[in-house]
């Protein structure tokens, strides 16, 4: 099909290419959310102006048929390893079609520059006027491999001008800054785990995130990470915890609104030394905990060695029954 | 309750005096409202909320003739101002009081509870500390001084405080009730001359019912509990609390003094859901007595033991332990005296069995 005719063919059914990479990208969120892979999904049908410079550069003979990215989605992951967890779990899913992949991380040309993570083409979901089967093309990528895309096309794919040897050497040190990003990334990811407080952090984001919507304040975070440590057990470390620690804040909302407002951050109580785990987003927790396991909590809080009036003081806004004096 | 549900919003305080019938004293009246200042406020908060969660239900006793629900009541419906309420409470208080009470501080606050307006009536005693305080002897050296005082009152951790409470919704139905702590008072009872004479209340609850609430919740949680050797003890431990010179039965305290860490939790969880107070209930076996004598072990093989609370206690004569597979072994050391039922075994004098 010539030029003309392909892009007649395309404003007509571009809607349908806004479904298809629409349907797919939501395919893929699922995809990522079921392996719990970290990523952010964008999906779009490609800018005519973009589909007719892409045939015009290519010299594409077939205007419509070699354009095989009229839909598309990009999933931008945390950590390069995330890349290759994203495309096998796509390609095992039964949820999206995979037709083919290309790894553009592979060096085929020493001389030639790339970076630019994984594309798989797969078939869009089919609706009832489809005349053929759809594709839309699925960008894998790292925040980093994404990054050099956009720049490595005006640099080097679409230049008016040749750069001088000196600005091409300063393009491969970029390249090169890109992989080491990505490796420190994912260097710093595998450590992760094994550094002290790491186990709670799904737990204190999570109280973050609650206590400041409720105090419009920060805590400090490592008398936060001292008080975890010192609790051990006492808090669950499942992935359902802070779904229900959610359910807690939300039930009380308006008392703990009341509650911080009058002895939290910013109240005449927070410079009172007692009152420091008001100002502190693991309060909730406690509060929590010491409705559902008070002696547990009392016990290992004695243990720690933790001051126990910072207790006794959060426990006299509980109905709870620490039997503290 | 739920958070923080205590709040005060205004405060009076009068100085109750030390005397008799004979030679009757007036209290010392403010005549106006304490100022609070925010920290004050949150203090006193705190420590009237520690008091109310102990706090037992009380109602009024008509026959006791007190004036004081009558004043109560009007304070609340009919909008009467704090300090004339209080100034009132504080004459009435030390009318009853008897000579060999101590003085003094009467707080009669008015505030909320859950959102709704509560008027709180405390006797708090006057208590004695030190205070240090940095500064130079006369050589110009640096020390720290130390300072007597004995004006201090609702300390942290103290237990001279007798605390009453009454909500405008339980008072505006017409029948006047709500609850009182005296932290003083041995078993979680409240003195006569406060409970009786001043407040014209009565305990809402009868001890002996409380007793055996707290009796058939705790033995309850003791039959779910699977092993054998724990149930046994945890059984000792509930006939020795019934038993005891103790005035009163506490949750936190037998989960405290007798069970393993891991099972105090649900033993509390399951005393909450049987409607037991998480406060102290004062004592009276009354109604449990025929449950105190024996301590009964049934085994699968159709077993039973009957056995005093004391041979199961440490030093006794029986002891049980964990044999695996759900299994225990039940020792018994002691000199057979009758063997009864079908058969007949006649010990000889003096000799010992293993069983």
């Amino acid at each position: 099909m010539n030029l003309d005719d392909a892009i007649g063919r395309y404003m007509e059914q571009r809607c349908r290419y806004r479904r298809a990479a629409e349907a797919v990208g939501k395919a893929v969120e699922v995809v990522a959310k079921f392996e719990q892979i970290a990523c952010t999904v964008t999906a779009r049908e490609k800018e005519p102006h973009s589909y007719l410079a892409k045939v015009v550069a290519k010299g594409y003979t077939d205007a419509w048929r070699q354009v095989t990215d009229k839909a598309g989605a990009r999933v931008i992951v945390t950590r390069a390893s995330d890349v290759d967890a994203m495309t096998q779990a796509l390609e095992q899913s039964p949820l999206v079609s995979v037709l083919r992949v290309e790894d553009k991380r592979q060096v085929s040309d020493p001389e030639k520059l790339g970076y630019s993570g994984v594309h798989i083409q797969v078939v869009a979901p089919e609706e009832d006027d489809d005349s053929e089967t759809i594709e839309c093309e699925v960008q894998v990528r790292t925040a980093a491999q994404d990054a050099w895309s956009v720049v490595s096309h005006k640099l080097l794919y679409k230049p008016v001008v040749q750069l001088p040897p000196a600005e091409q050497h300063a393009v491969y040190r970029l390249v090169a800054l890109i992989e080491l990003f990505d490796e420190e990334v994912e260097r710093l990811m595998n450590v992760l785990p094994s550094l002290p407080g790491y186990e709670h952090q799904d737990i204190l984001l999570g109280a973050e995130s609650e206590f400041m919507g409720i105090t419009h304040a920060q805590s400090y975070r490592q008398l936060s990470v001292i008080i975890l440590d010192a609790l051990g057990d006492v808090i669950p470390h499942d992935e359902g915890y802070p779904a229900q620690l959610r359910a807690f804040v939300e039930s009380q909302q308006e008392e703990l609104v009341d509650v911080f407002g009058r002895y939290g951050p910013g109240s005449a109580m927070s410079a009172v030394p007692q009152y420091t785990l008001f100002g502190q987003a693991e309060s909730l927790i406690l509060l929590e905990r010491m409705l559902a396991i008070p002696f547990k909590l009392k016990e290992v809080w004695l243990e720690a060695g933790l001051p126990l009036e910072w207790l006794r003081t959060l426990a006299s806004v509980s109905p709870a029954q620490l039997d503290l004096d | 309750m739920g958070l923080a549900s205590l709040q005060v919003t205004s405060l009076a305080i009068h100085l109750i005096q030390k005397s008799t019938k004979k030679t009757p004293t007036a209290p010392v009246l403010s005549e106006a409202l304490t100022p609070l200042t925010d920290t004050s406020r949150a203090f006193l908060e705190d420590r009237l909320r520690e008091a109310v969660k102990r706090a037992r239900p009380v109602v009024e006793d008509d026959d006791l003739g007190s004036k004081v629900p009558g004043l109560v009541r009007k304070h609340l419906t009919h909008g009467q101002n704090l300090i004339d309420t209080s100034r009132e409470l504080a004459v009435l208080l030390q009318l009853s009081q008897a000579g060999v009470s101590p003085p003094g501080l009467l707080l009669v606050a008015d505030g909320t509870l859950d959102g709704s307006a509560v008027l709180v009536i405390a006797k708090l005693e006057h208590e004695r500390g030190a205070r240090a305080q940095q500064t130079k002897n006369a050589e110009g050296k640096l020390i720290y001084g130390m300072e007597f005082l004995q004006d201090l009152f609702f300390t942290t951790g103290s237990r001279v405080y007798k605390v009453a409470i009454f909500p405008v919704t339980t008072v505006a139905k017409g029948s006047f009730a709500g609850s009182v702590v005296d932290r003083q008072s041995p078993g979680y009872g409240v003195a006569e001359y406060f409970i009786g004479e001043f407040l014209g209340c009565a305990f809402a609850q009868r001890s002996d019912v409380l007793t055996e609430t707290f009796h058939n919740a705790a033995q309850s949680f003791i039959d779910s509990v699977p092993a054998p050797a724990t149930k046994a003890r945890y059984q000792v431990a509930l006939l020795s609390e019934m038993m005891s010179n103790k005035g009163d039965l506490s949750v936190s305290r037998f989960a405290q003094d007798y069970l393993d860490t891991d099972d105090r939790d649900a033993f509390a969880a399951h005393m909450t859901q049987k409607s037991v107070s998480m406060g102290s209930v004062p004592k009276d076996v009354t109604l449990v007595k025929s449950h105190l004598r024996r301590v009964q072990l049934e085994f699968a093989g159709d077993t039973w033991l009957l056995a005093p609370p004391r041979e199961l206690e440490e030093g006794g004569s029986i002891s049980i332990s964990e044999v695996g597979d759900g299994k225990s072994k039940v020792e018994i050391v002691d000199r057979v005296t009758r063997v009864s039922g079908s058969g007949s075994v006649k010990p000889a004098s003096g000799s010992e069995s293993t069983g």
